[in-house]
C-alpha cells in the first residue's frame, strides 16, 4: 500500500502526514479528507500536532489554506508546518537560508525558481523557464529565459550568464525585453544592471 | 460593443490550432476588425511564440484570473497591428489554475471591447478544453486530412454539442492537392461527409508556415504563401464574405496554368 498517497506517521513530537508528491493536488486532497474521515474521532481528544510532508510539491497560498482546513475539521488537530525535501535543489548554506540557492540542472520551459537570496545556476535557462531572486542571478551556462533580480525592489542587484540572450530582463521594478530582430549576442559573458533608470548589459569583468 | 467568441479546437494535437489561431486572428486585425486572441493552452503556451510576442509577456491569463494584475494589463498588443491583442497564457502553471466559470466571466468582459475573441484550446479534451469552451458563442474545428485526426474531430464536435455549441465549423488543414487527386489522402468531401459540418476553409500544406511561425510572423501577412491566401479566405468567410473555396480555385488554376504551358 505504497502508493496510496496520504500516510500518517507518528514521531515524539506529533504525526508527520506524508502527501504523495506523485499525484494531483486534488486527489491528495480527496484521499486525506477520506482518511481523517476512516480516523473517525480517533484524534478528537487530545492537542496533536501535525507536520505535513509535501516530497517536491509545492504549494501555493490557496492550497496551504485548503489542507489546513482539512485538517481543522478535527478539532485537536493543529498544522505546525509544512515540509518540502526538494533534493533537486540545495541550499549552499542551510543555516542563514536566504543567502544562496545553488541549483544544479538546466531549467527548462515551464520551470520557475524563486529564492529570497541570490540564486547560482550551473545549467542554462530556456525560453519560457523563469528565475526570480531577490538578490543576484548568476547562471553559469546559456540564459534565454525570464530572469527578475532584486524581485523585492533592490535596484543593485544584477543578472549575469556566460551567453546572455534573455527573453526578458526584470531588476527590481525595472523590466526589458529583448529586441524583436534577435541580435546574436557576443561570445563572452555579460551582466545587466540598472544604470540611469535602465536596464544596460556589459561585459563580464572584474 | 458587443462582440462574438470563438474557441479554436481539434481534440488531437498538432494539428495547426495555433498557427489557425494566430492567423484568421491577424486576418480579421487586417480587415479592419478589434481582435483579442487567448492562449488556454497554460503550461503548454505558443500563440505568443508564432506570433512573435513572448518577449513581451509580463502578466498572463492566470494573473488576470487570479487578480494580480488588471485584465487591460495582461493585454498584449501586437507588433503590426494594433487593433489585434493576445491575452497569453501561463507557462510556469497547469491547466487547474483556471476555472470554466472564470473563463466565463472573462469573455463576457472581453466581448464588450473586441468584435472577435478567439480562444486557442489545448489539445485534448479534459480540463483545458473545458476552460477553452467555457462562455464561447462559435467553435471551429480544425483537421487534417488523416484517419486519427478525423476520428478526433468527430469527438470534439460531440463534446461541443453536449455543451451546447452546435454547429461547429471545420477547418481541413496541410492538405495536399496532388496527393487527394492521387486518391492517396482522404477526400474533402469525404471528411465533411463524415463530420456533417460546414467547411470553413481548406488550407493547403505550405513550407512557408515552418519559416512564418520560426519568426513570428503569421503566413497571412505573406504574399507568396498559399496556406495564408487560404487563411485571409477564411477570414473573410468569418466576417460573412463569400469566398469559393480554395479546391476550386487550385483546380481552376491548374487548368489555367496548363492552358499557358506552365508547371
Amino acid at each position: 500500500m505504497k502508493n496510496e498517497g496520504v500516510v500518517f506517521k507518528g514521531d515524539l513530537d506529533g504525526v508527520i502526514v506524508n502527501l504523495s508528491d506523485q499525484l494531483e493536488f486534488d486527489t491528495v486532497k480527496e484521499k486525506l479528507q477520506d482518511k481523517l474521515a476512516e480516523a473517525g474521532n480517533f484524534f478528537d481528544e487530545e492537542k496533536i500536532n501535525i507536520k505535513v510532508e509535501l516530497g517536491t510539491r509545492e504549494l501555493n497560498a490557496e492550497q496551504k489554506k485548503e489542507l489546513i482546513n482539512i485538517f481543522k475539521d478535527k478539532p485537536g488537530l493543529s498544522v505546525l508546518e509544512f515540509i518540502n525535501h526538494d533534493d533537486r535543489f540545495s541550499d549552499s548554506e542551510t543555516e542563514t537560508g536566504n543567502d544562496t540557492l545553488l541549483v544544479k540542472q538546466t531549467l527548462r520551459s515551464g520551470q520557475s525558481i524563486s529564492h529570497e537570496g541570490n540564486i547560482v545556476i550551473q545549467g542554462s535557462v530556456n525560453p519560457g523557464a523563469e528565475v526570480i531572486a531577490e538578490g543576484d542571478i548568476i547562471i553559469m551556462g546559456k540564459f534565454k529565459g525570464i530572469a527578475h533580480a532584486g524581485a523585492k525592489g533592490n535596484v543593485e542587484a544584477t543578472i549575469s550568464a556566460f551567453r546572455l540572450e534573455p527573453t526578458q530582463l526584470r531588476i527590481a521594478h525595472y523590466i526589458s525585453r529583448a529586441p524583436d530582430n534577435p541580435l546574436s549576442s557576443p561570445e563572452h559573458p555579460e551582466v545587466a544592471f540598472i544604470k540611469d533608470k535602465h536596464i544596460v548589459i556589459d561585459y563580464l569583468k572584474r | 460593443m458587443d462582440g462574438k467568441s470563438y474557441v479554436i479546437t481539434s481534440g488531437k494535437g498538432g494539428v495547426g490550432k495555433t498557427t489557425t489561431v494566430a492567423n484568421i486572428g491577424t486576418g480579421l486585425a487586417k480587415l479592419g476588425r478589434k481582435v483579442v486572441l487567448i492562449d488556454a493552452d497554460i503550461g503548454l503556451r505558443n500563440l505568443d511564440v508564432v506570433l512573435g510576442l513572448e518577449n513581451r509577456i509580463v502578466y498572463d491569463i492566470v494573473d488576470v484570473v487570479e487578480g494580480n494584475c488588471r485584465l487591460e494589463q495582461a493585454l498584449i498588443r501586437d507588433k503590426r497591428y494594433s487593433s489585434l491583442h493576445l491575452l497569453p497564457a501561463a507557462q510556469t502553471r497547469d491547466k487547474t489554475a483556471v476555472e470554466p466559470g472564470q473563463m466565463r466571466e472573462l469573455m463576457e468582459e472581453l466581448k464588450e471591447d473586441y468584435d472577435y475573441v478567439i480562444v486557442d484550446s489545448p489539445a485534448g479534451i479534459e480540463r483545458g478544453f473545458k476552460n477553452a469552451i467555457a462562455g464561447v458563442d462559435e467553435a471551429v474545428v480544425v483537421t487534417t486530412p488523416e484517419v486519427s485526426a478525423v476520428r478526433d474531430a468527430d469527438r470534439i464536435i460531440g463534446m461541443l454539442e453536449a455543451e451546447g455549441i452546435s454547429g461547429a465549423d471545420l477547418i481541413i488543414n496541410r492538405v495536399r492537392m496532388d496527393m487527394v487527386k492521387k486518391g492517396d489522402m482522404m477526400n474533402i468531401e469525404d471528411m465533411v461527409e463524415i463530420l456533417a459540418v460546414d467547411q470553413l476553409g481548406v488550407i493547403p500544406e505550405d513550407e512557408e508556415i515552418v519559416v512564418s511561425t520560426n519568426r513570428g510572423k503569421p503566413a497571412v501577412l505573406v504574399d507568396k504563401s498559399k496556406a495564408g491566401q487560404a487563411f485571409w479566405n477564411v477570414a473573410r468567410r468569418i466576417e460573412g464574405e463569400e469566398v469559393p473555396m480554395l479546391s476550386l480555385e487550385e483546380g481552376f488554376f491548374d487548368k489555367f496554368k496548363e492552358f499557358f504551358g506552365w508547371s
